[in-house]
């Protein structure tokens, strides 16, 4: 998800991507002209290399990027087979520092506007000195040709129908989907593909990360098990979704064949020792675990297993899981990605702990549903505590509420917050503040 | 052990769709065959990890690492007498032990990250002159180095064909190496019978 995220972005001014996207004219007056602040009005402006466009987006990302601090915003402008400049992660970065400034319209509804505010073109300073040509018109006309004559995700659905053997025409439709938000459509098109094309595995994978990413172990393990030929890789992912999906003997069905038969296989046996911790097997966990120290000192499944073999001395697992092996258990499954099943294990200790590892694992928590984009979750979670986090100064739990409230688009409780994070002593992005500003 | 040394492993791959893979990573070098019974053409590979200051200034003569950039170098050679085939750049990726994916980063975007620390902010912009000379240097050696070495965004091999080229990429901030992931081609088309199968190559050994 991730992947595609960032795709869609930096596809939007590169040329790659498959999107639809509407414009406005650049050539009026915007918003961002009449609210310019102080510090745009620099002397770069006055050497004609400042200037502003607005770009409509119809598609969510932009926003998603707001909402998780600009972490996932990134923006590329190339200019004759150059580029000039971009973000990336919600900082100005470029080729010898440009600066973009990104503004996001909270008035949009289905559609949210990115506009560029403010670019200074550095390498003006190269090509002849700041200030000898106004670049920016043909810089905005650059971007507004190449935003033009992009296929919406309507005209790719066309081009699937009218050649429903390319299977390339299939994939550009679903990554304009997924770019747009419109998962279950996009689950819909990977399902119609591997109808027609079961042997693509690539689309299998990934139709399985899609499912992983949206909370559904289940329909991913479906898709997995459909996959043709007998291929190891495939074998493994499937018993990690197991494990996920808290079905562990399932995972031991299939792993434990692996591992006899490629007793070198050092992930299978990892696996296996995984899935028997959660199984309540113990006895085969410290087994596996251990050989896998033995086998591999080395590797990093080495130094996670000495942690399982730490946490399998308090014996076998047992549900409902006590506090502290939870935290212990969840802090490992986080990192060995296993989100999912950390965050029902979480879900299950976060109203019951006591502090302070309710702290830690409402923290943990929150981190998950962050990444997750589960907005909603973070607020239901979080709101009801706000008062005792302002008094224990705990910012940084605020700020992820200011955060879960741009995500669900209440502007005015996100700038609240985000100020309460900032009194309780969180050090919170002065970007975001300036958005959430101009969104009152 | 020491963070990254440069690491070369050897694959041998016989191509198909409905293959059977089997992968045995040992030492430094490993194998991996992915059978056959119908198909008697072939795909060698290699790939090599570019994680150390060191490696990378023999490479690219110039150190990407510090700036956060990692590198693999894939070698391909079609052994083929009759078969063409064809890759992507955007369906590779590293797969990382724990199962985390790391798409690779376009070529301008890795030149770009390159370039960025050069110099930032407005009072660095006033010395223009001083700027223009550096960056002026430093992106010929870059563009030469960097994005000359980057795998095309669209590979076709044909019968008898090799290409070498560079991925880039950025590994997450708790990921200190990669030696222990595995580079993922995600789909190989073969021309001929219209087979697309992946492809796997550990970027060293197990131990």
């Amino acid at each position: 998800m991730k992947k595609i995220l960032a795709l869609a972005t930096i596809a939007f001014l590169s040329g790659t991507s498959s999107l639809g996207l509407a414009q406005t004219d650049a050539s009026k007056p915007t918003q961002a002209d009449a609210q310019d602040s102080a510090k745009y009005h620099s002397k770069y402006k006055a050497r004609g290399n400042v200037h502003s466009t607005v770009l409509a987006l119809p598609f969510s990302v932009i926003y998603t990027g707001v909402t998780q601090a600009f972490a996932k915003l990134e923006l590329t402008i190339n200019y004759e087979e150059q580029t000039l400049g971009y973000i990336e992660g919600g900082r100005s970065r470029g080729v010898s520092g440009e600066i973009i400034q990104v503004w996001i319209d909270p008035e949009a509804k289905d559609q949210y506007r990115v506009e560029v505010r403010n670019i200074r073109l550095s390498r003006m300073g190269l090509l002849g000195f700041a200030g000898t040509k106004d670049w920016s018109k043909e810089l905005l006309a650059a971007i507004n040709n190449e935003l033009a004559g992009r296929p919406t995700v309507a005209q790719l659905q066309s081009a699937v129908e009218g050649n429903p053997a390319d299977i390339d025409a299939r994939r550009k439709l679903i990554e304009a989907q997924v770019a747009g938000g419109q998962l279950d459509a996009a689950v819909d098109t990977y399902r119609a593909l591997l109808a027609r094309f079961p042997a693509s595995h690539l689309d299998r994978v990934n139709l399985a990360d899609l499912l992983i990413s949206r909370g559904q172990p289940d329909q991913a393990i479906e898709v997995l098990k459909q996959a043709q030929g007998a291929d190891p890789e495939v074998t493994l992912q499937l018993a990690r979704i197991y494990i996920i999906a808290e079905r562990g003997a399932e995972a031991m069905d299939l792993l434990t064949p692996l591992a006899q038969k490629n007793t070198a296989d050092l992930k299978a046996r990892y696996q296996m020792a995984r899935a028997a911790y959660l199984t309540g097997d113990v006895p085969t966990s410290k087994a596996n675990f251990a050989s896998v120290i033995e086998q591999a000192p080395q590797h990093p499944f080495a130094e996670q297993s000495k942690l399982w073999l730490r946490l399998l001395e308090t014996g076998p697992i047992r549900k409902p899981l006590e506090t502290k092996t939870a935290l212990s258990l969840c802090e490992m499954l986080i990192k060995e990605k296993l989100d999912l099943l950390a965050q029902r294990y979480l879900e299950s200790i976060v109203g019951s702990a006591s502090e302070p590892e309710r702290g830690q694992a409402t923290r943990l928590l929150v981190t998950i549903y962050q990444s997750q984009r589960q907005y909603a979750a973070i607020a239901r979670l979080l709101e009801p505590q706000v008062e005792q986090f302002k008094k224990d100064r705990q910012g940084e739990l605020i700020y992820f509420l200011a955060l879960s409230q741009c995500g669900l688009r209440n502007f005015k409780p996100a700038l609240e917050y985000l100020k309460a994070a900032k009194k309780a002593g969180y050090k919170t992005p002065k970007e975001l503040e300036n958005v959430l500003k101009g969104y009152q | 052990m020491a963070r990254g040394c440069l690491i070369i492993t050897q694959l041998v791959l016989l191509a198909s769709l409905t293959a059977t893979v089997e992968l045995a990573a040992q030492e430094s070098s490993a194998d991996i065959q992915i059978e056959n019974s119908s198909n008697k053409e072939s795909l060698t590979g290699s790939v090599r990890l570019v994680e150390t200051k060191q490696e990378s200034e023999k490479v690219f003569q110039h150190d990407i690492v510090s700036r956060g950039v990692f590198a693999v170098i894939l070698t391909l050679t079609n052994q083929s007498k009759d078969s063409s085939y064809s890759l992507q750049r955007s369906n590779i990726t590293v797969r990382t032990e724990f199962d985390a994916q790391i798409a690779s980063l376009e070529p301008q975007r890795a030149y770009d990250r390159l370039m960025w620390k050069i110099g930032s902010g407005p009072a660095f912009a006033e010395a223009g002159i001083v700027r223009a000379i550096a960056e002026g240097s430093r992106k010929k050696k870059l563009q030469k180095s960097v994005l000359a070495a980057a795998i095309g965004a669209n590979v076709t091999l044909s019968p008898g064909d090799e290409i070498e080229g560079a991925l880039f990429f950025v590994p997450p901030k708790d990921t200190k190496t990669l030696r222990f992931s595995t580079l993922v081609v995600g789909e190989i088309i073969n021309q001929k019978s219209g087979e697309r199968f992946p492809l796997r190559f550990p970027l060293a050994t197990q131990q």
